[in-house]
């Protein structure tokens, strides 16, 4: 485990890098540029929130790791994931995984009860289907981005395109995931997601 | 589904693929079997020049958004390949037999749509689907970027500057996609019969100019290009086959059918399959003759940590490409104490999974330390020479015996080994191994560096040879243009005093025959280099 911690301090390091990278060239740092200077197994993680992060500083000094701090934190002190997905399948099957990394999971399954929680609440990250029926995962992502810049978008699709996963990038969604993938696929997204935010992981 | 346009119209059609031969009873215009292959840009008008051709030609319309339709009710991962280019590390071997299955579905698709009437296609790369067949007239069209950033902005309600990436980034993919799929250069000009500028030309009258160059000899069906789109579509309805049965899903094939006859050729490392395949194409409309036969060429690369960004892995695949050959690999660590039990496994082929709503069991958790040989395969298996992998651990005699099997190579690789010993043991036991390995496998075994300076063959050593040929050269043009003044020299009928000059003698001689046979030497095993590299 302590090589995982080692490399998993690396990738903050090279995170706060390619964040200044794509900050000086005028765009947000997404996920998927971050998986070409990682392979790294963030499944394996928990990840709990720092406050600094939470108040909107972008501390990665403040967001490495600590070994063993704690067992399950209180559920103020989690992050909050919404998952929507017109497929209740989807929602089933995510919750556990993402609640095992230490998120607390909502599920919509239409898109127009999802903004109306949004409008509520302001989640850290949200994991949206792109093909739904009434608003689709490009929609929610604008709203989201008009409403929130802070808050991670993940899209999951099975029809995409590079063309679609292109539109998502440059308007402001962190990453997308391709379907069919395992629950631990989502989870290692979900995790990069919550760490660019600045918040902790620990092993 | 509407799967094609036809000119004025939507035609309702069927997504499955019927494996059949062309009907007999065909119209003559279905029979012409026509094609136009569009291949487009994003946002550059490629499918108003499609509708508008096929509108003047009275051909049908074919996109690669029907393509891709088809595609996922065939229930080919089409999302995921896509967007493997944009993720490098996200290509594994299981992807690569998605890719299999989808060059042939495309294929298929194509070719059966086409035997349907006359067709204008366009997308990415229709013409490198139907590579082989002569009669495809191949259209790029291309249109200004400024057209092309602000027709982004709008359609995508995005400002400038994200219009820009987002051209260029999607362009990049695309580029990728065509490398990794055919193996070429989207914009190498020699794919193309024509080049559209509809900066400079009306979208109407480019389409009028194609209709003329639709219309020439040169892109009218002939039988020899008939019969190469038979074959076309014959193999690829084999490929298929193969990647839809469960007993053969799995496995890498190479088929190609001419005049009928069908050859399917597998790995060594899947020999077991051989026997699956006539029976999974068993039946197969169309189909003469059939040849299972295993792929020649295997390099076997041994080494103790593989690293797909390493200089030996492109070295490697660099050779793997010119012998078309498929490169296997073995992990090999060496026991850590003395009388330590020796063990051996094999990397299963990738398994299809079940997914609900596309979402999948995850695995049992692996966090054993592979030494990178998976994502090694997984990135050989992105540039098509994956030949599977294997772990031994033991005394080098258990490698041997792993190395000396069934299945022919012929060229080892030994990289990094022996890790944890002193340099000049490390290179004691490299030594060792490969003599062993070279007297039981009898085919060459070279280490990383041999492999470099004996089998590759840079720009450095082009220049190389074309140096020291042009002084071989020189120096054979010198001494026979003056060979009454050399012959003189060597005779010592020159001035000075007599004992000087038979010294003077016997030196250039001494110096001259080695400096020559040295030089000639070197340009004699470059060119070597150069036929064994080729």
């Amino acid at each position: 485990m302590s090589d995982l911690k080692k490399k998993i301090e690396d990738w903050m390091v090279r995170v706060s890098f390619a964040e200044a990278d794509a900050a000086k060239e005028g765009y947000q740092l997404t996920g998927v540029e971050l998986d070409h200077k990682t392979s790294l197994a963030l499944d394996r993680v928990r990840i709990v929130r720092n406050e600094r992060a939470s108040r909107g500083t972008r501390a990665h000094e403040g967001g490495t790791m600590s070994e063993g701090e704690g067992s399950k934190g209180q559920a103020d002190e989690e992050l909050s994931v919404m998952i929507l997905d017109d497929e209740p399948i989807v929602g089933k099957r995510l919750k556990p995984a993402l609640e095992k990394s230490g998120f607390t999971v909502e599920v919509f399954e239409d898109p127009a009860l999802a903004l109306k929680r949004m409008a509520e609440k302001e989640f850290d990250i949200v994991v949206t289907d792109l093909r739904m029926e009434g608003l689709d995962g490009i929609q929610i992502l604008e709203h989201v981005m008009e409403h929130c810049e802070r808050t991670r978008v993940i899209l999951i699709t099975g029809y995409a395109t590079v063309e679609v996963a292109r539109e998502a990038l440059v308007k402001g969604a962190f990453d997308f995931i391709s379907k069919p993938f395992k629950p631990r696929d989502l989870q290692a997204v979900v995790n990069k997601a919550a760490l660019s935010l600045g918040h902790k992981a620990i092993l | 589904m509407s799967v094609a346009t036809k000119a004025g119209g939507i035609a309702e059609e069927p997504l499955t693929l019927r494996e059949r031969s062309p009907s007999p009873t065909m119209s003559p215009t279905q029979q012409t079997m026509q094609i136009v292959c569009i291949s487009r840009g994003s946002l550059s008008r490629g499918r108003e020049l499609a509708e508008s051709l096929a509108r003047r030609l009275g051909y049908r319309v074919l996109s690669r958004e029907d393509l891709m339709e088809a595609a996922i009710a065939e229930g080919i991962q089409v999302g995921k390949l896509e967007t493997s280019m944009m993720k490098p590390r996200a290509f594994t071997e299981r992807l690569a037999r998605e890719r299999d299955h989808y060059l042939a579905f495309s294929t298929a698709y194509l070719c059966e749509r086409l035997m349907e009437g006359p067709l204008v296609y366009h997308g990415r790369t229709g013409h490198l689907l139907l590579r082989s067949v002569g009669h495809v007239l191949r259209v790029r069209v291309v249109a200004d970027e400024e057209y092309r950033i602000r027709s982004t902005m709008q359609h995508l309600g995005i400002d400038r500057e994200k219009a820009v990436r987002y051209l260029s980034e999607v362009e990049e993919d695309r580029r990728a996609w065509v490398r990794s799929m055919y193996g070429v250069s989207w914009e190498d000009a020699s794919q193309y019969d024509v080049v559209v500028n509809v900066e400079r030309m009306n979208v109407d009258n480019a389409a009028s100019a194609l209709v003329g160059m639709a219309q020439l000899p040169d892109f009218q069906i002939t039988p020899a290009s008939r019969r190469a789109m038979e074959d076309l579509r014959l193999g690829a309805m084999a490929r298929l086959r193969l990647a839809r049965d469960e007993r053969t899903s799995r496995f890498a094939f190479s088929v190609a059918a001419h005049d009928g006859a069908v050859n399917v050729t597998y790995l060594p490392h899947d020999m077991e399959v051989a026997g699956d395949v006539p029976r999974v194409l068993e039946g197969l409309e169309g189909m003469g003759q059939l040849q299972a036969t295993m792929a020649a060429t295997t390099i076997l690369w041994v080494q103790e940590a593989f690293d797909a960004a390493s200089p030996t892995f492109r070295e490697v695949v660099e050779i793997a490409g010119k012998w078309n050959a498929a490169v296997e690999l073995v992990r090999y660590s060496a026991s850590a104490e003395e009388g330590e039990a020796s063990e051996a496994g094999t990397l299963p082929s990738p398994a299809p999974t079940q997914a609900v709503a596309g979402i999948e069991e995850d695995d049992e958790e692996d966090v054993t330390d592979d030494g990178g040989l998976k994502d090694t395969l997984d990135e050989l298996a992105r540039v098509g020479r994956a030949g599977g992998g294997r772990f031994v651990r033991g005394v080098p005699s258990a490698l041997v015996h792993v190395c000396c099997g069934a299945v022919p190579h012929s060229l080892v690789v030994l990289g990094n080994l022996f890790l944890s010993k002193e340099p000049g043991t490390k290179l004691r036991l490299t030594r060792e191994l490969q003599d062993s390995l070279g007297s039981r496998m009898h085919v060459p075994v070279v280490t990383a560096e041999e492999l470099r300076s004996q089998y590759l063959f840079g720009p450095r050593d082009a220049f190389r040879l074309l140096g020291f040929l042009a002084v071989v050269a020189s120096l054979y043009v010198a001494v026979l243009t003056h060979q009454d003044a050399v012959l003189k020299f060597l005779a010592g009928d020159w001035s000075g005093p007599g004992r000087l000059t038979m010294w003077v003698v016997a030196v250039a001689v001494f110096a001259f025959a080695p400096v020559v046979a040295y030089i000639y030497g070197d340009v004699a095993r470059s060119l070597m280099k150069l036929l064994k590299m080729e």
